[in-house]
This record gives C-alpha cells, structure tokens and sequence, in this order.
C-alpha cells in the first residue's frame, strides 16, 4: 500500500507534475526572455506562461462537427505520458531510483505525444491539420531510427541499460561527443523547434497540425510541449555528461544545453518536409550507426 | 480571482482578419509586432488560427463576398473574444460609404469593442487603441466570469 502511495506522490507531486509544471514554467520564460533578447526586444515578464495557461483554461473548447473522441482524449494521454517521463527521469537524478531496461521505456513513452498528436489532429477533419499530420508522421519515420542508433553510444560505454547505471558511469570520448550532437538535434526535432517545425509552421500552415485545438485542450499541448523542452537537457546532461552525480553541477550543465537549444532555434531558418528527411537519413542515420559501431569496436578492442 | 481576470488581460493573442483592404492597414499592424514596439512585453502575439484567437482585428470594408464570412469567422472563435476595428474603412467604410458592393459597417455584423481609426493608423496608435481596450475589460470583466 505505502508503495502505490509512494508512486503516486512521485507521479503528481515531486518530480512529476507539480515539479515539472513549475519548471516548465521557468524553462519557458528562459526560453522566451532568451529569444526576445536575441531579437534586440525587452520580452515577457516571468508569470507570462503561466498567465497563457490559465487564459486557455479559461477558454470555450470548440469541438469540430465531425471529430471523433480522439480529439478530446489525445492531448490528456499525451500530457500523462510526458509527465511520466519527466517522473522517470527526475526520479534517477534526484532519488537515484532506477529499474533495468528505463531507457528503452523514455524512448517510448518521449515518442506517445507525437503519436496523440497525430491521431488526434487527423481525427479533426481539418484539411490544413491532415497536411500537418502528414509532415509529423514523415518526421517521426525521420528522426526515430537515428535516435535509438545513437543512444546505442551511452550505452555500450557504460554496459547498461539502466539510467543510474548510465548516470554514474559515462564518460566523455569523441564517440559520445558525436552522439551527443546528433541527439541534441534529434530531440530538437521531437521539440518541434525551428529548423524542424514544418508541421505547425505559423506562417505557412496557420498552425497546422494545432489547428483546430482551443481552450483547455491547446493549453495541455502547449503545457507538454514545455515539460518536454525542461525534461530534454536533462536528459542529454544525464546520458552524456558527468553532471548528474552532483546536484549544482548538474543544473549548471542542464542551463548550458537549454541555451544551446534555445540558440539553435533562434539562429535557424526552417527546413521543408523533404529536407528533413534527407537531412535525417543520408547524413544522420549513417553518421551515428558508423558511430556505434566504432565505439562498440573500440569498446571491445581497449577494455 | 485575481489571476484568473490578470491572465485574461496578459494574455491577449491575435488574430489578424484583412476584409479585402488595400493592405496600408495590415503592413501597420505588421510593424506593431516587430520588435521596434515589441508587443509580446504584454503577452499579445499573432497566431494563425481562429481557434487560438482572443482578438480579431478587422481591417477593410465588409462587401458582398465577404460580410457572411466575418460573421462565421466569429461564430468559430471560442469565447470570450473581442473584435477591434482598425482603420477608417473598418470604423465607418470611410470613403467606401457609398459605393455599390459594400452593404454594411463592420459593427452592423458582430459586436465591436474598439475602434482605431486614420488611414493607416499609427502603431503607437493601435498600442494605444489596444490599451484602452485592455482598460474597459478591467472594469467589465466580471460578465464574462
């Protein structure tokens, strides 16, 4: 009994949604302060996030004519997945709880927004949301296969498939810096951020795959797609860097990822549909498999 | 209460409706958000879709194609949502009054609640339009609550 009270108070308090709500909150400000910056602009205040969540809470929820019950559901399953994993891997940094095989379960529980994402935006109806679909899916194909051959990396380094196993023993070698920078693109991808946001595309798609989203269901996407930009420096800190066996150097390296992230984004034009497939699997794909092959090699050759 | 009625009021996102105008009105609003007047300081952003939307800003003179289309435009919107009039042509048709396709004023279709007129406006003049809208719904806010 103490243990399911214990999972839940992680799942809704500490590290899981009270915890992640609060971050993304300020990871978000980081991120817009930053990009207002850079832009040579004052930008929001600190409270501007969370004043946008409360004022789409607030907000009539417009239900298209003909969209099924996908479209209502969708974005609370995805948020669940996120905060899951925010739970998982805050749990390792803080706690240092981990189970065998948790990597493999990020993996696919990071990939579950984009999949509700695309049901739900199809299920709408909408014609300008099925072509968003249509460009979320060619991602998702793009990205995913690049993203499980390069954490092969950490993984064949520290003989685990355990997060903790991982956190405490990585170290930095030129294949792990490969690694690192194609994962840090490949999580900008599942970030939707610039270079790789041709499927909401503001200008040309009015939105996209978001179109027909309003109220409470558009805040709930908004909200994951911020707890997801707080859980990816941590992420990457935890696989790649030393950072998570120490608390203040750890939020030290996770600042330095975010303003590497937030840098790309706003340095960045945006690339079409079949640009980012190629630029996915002829230069990507084959760069890191190459990569963990090498470093399996190496690996094997200087125990 | 208070953070509820505040982040109505921080948050004002935008949508940018054009009524076949002749386009001085819309490169205004254009330059309103660049980062000269930067208008995300008061969390007002330009999305693209109506469902995303707290304002319209109408600029332009409804005529016979495009009047039911304002209207369903605003139907779609979710609610609360206020519309602003930018432009004499929005305000009263403006030297559009009389000719033979534009059958009514912007404000005889859906309910208005600012207008900003000149021919183009100013952006200090559509901040300053944008404020006072801002203003009256700090007084009447509690309607819509």
């Amino acid at each position: 009994m103490t243990e399911i009270i214990n999972s839940l108070f992680f799942y809704i308090v500490f590290p899981g949604f009270l915890f992640s709500f609060v971050l993304s909150i300020f990871v978000g400000y980081i991120d817009r302060k930053l990009t207002a910056r850079l832009q040579y602009r004052k930008g929001p205040s600190i409270m501007q996030n969370l004043y946008d969540f409360f004022k789409l809470l607030l907000k009539e929820v417009t239900i298209p004519e003909n969209a099924n019950f996908m479209f209502l559901i969708a974005p609370f399953i995805s948020f669940a997945c996120i905060i899951l994993s925010a739970t998982i891997l805050w749990l390792v940094i803080f706690f240092k709880k981990s189970f065998v095989g948790d990597i493999i379960v990020l993996i696919y529980i990071m990939t579950i927004p984009s999949l509700m994402l695309i049901l739900g935006a199809s299920s709408s109806g909408n014609a300008i949301a099925s072509v968003g679909v249509a460009r979320e899916m060619k991602m998702l194909l793009s990205y995913e296969l690049p993203f499980i051959t390069s954490l092969l990396v950490p993984i064949i380094q520290s003989k685990s498939i355990k997060l903790l196993d991982i956190m405490q023993n990585n170290y930095l070698t030129v294949f792990s810096f490969i690694s690192f920078l194609i994962t840090l693109i490949i999580l900008h991808a599942k970030l939707n951020f610039v270079p790789f946001d041709a499927q909401e595309a503001e200008t040309e798609l009015a939105g996209g795959i978001l179109i027909e989203y309003s109220g409470l269901l558009l805040g709930l996407i908004k909200l994951t797609k911020q707890i997801l930009l707080s859980i990816v420096p941590a992420f990457l800190v935890l696989l790649y860097f030393n950072g998570g066996r120490n608390l203040i150097l750890f939020f030290i390296e996770y600042l330095l990822v975010l303003i590497i992230i937030i840098m790309i984004k706003n340095t960045n034009p945006r690339l079409k549909i079949d640009q980012v497939l190629k630029f996915f699997w002829f230069w990507i794909f084959p760069i890191s498999l190459l990569n963990s092959i090498l470093s399996l090699i190496f690996k094997i050759s200087f125990k | 209460m208070g953070l509820i009625k505040k982040s109505l009021l921080k948050s004002l996102w935008v949508f940018h409706l054009p009524l076949s105008p002749c386009n001085n009105c819309d490169i205004e609003i254009l330059d309103t958000l660049t980062p000269r007047y930067d208008l995300e300081r008061f969390g007002i952003q330009l999305v693209g879709s109506i469902r995303h939307a707290d304002i319209l800003l109408v600029t332009g003179v409804p005529n016979y194609k495009n009047w039911q289309k304002l209207k369903y435009l605003y139907e779609q919107t979710p609610k609360p949502c206020f519309v602003v009039a930018v432009g004499t042509c929005a305000c009263g048709r403006g030297v559009f009054k009389d000719s033979f396709n534009t059958p009514c004023n912007v404000d005889e279709i859906v309910p208005v609640s600012a207008y900003i007129p000149g021919c183009p406006p100013k952006p200090e003049a559509i901040i300053g339009g944008i404020v006072k809208l801002i203003d009256t719904l700090r007084k009447k806010i509690t309607t819509y609550l």
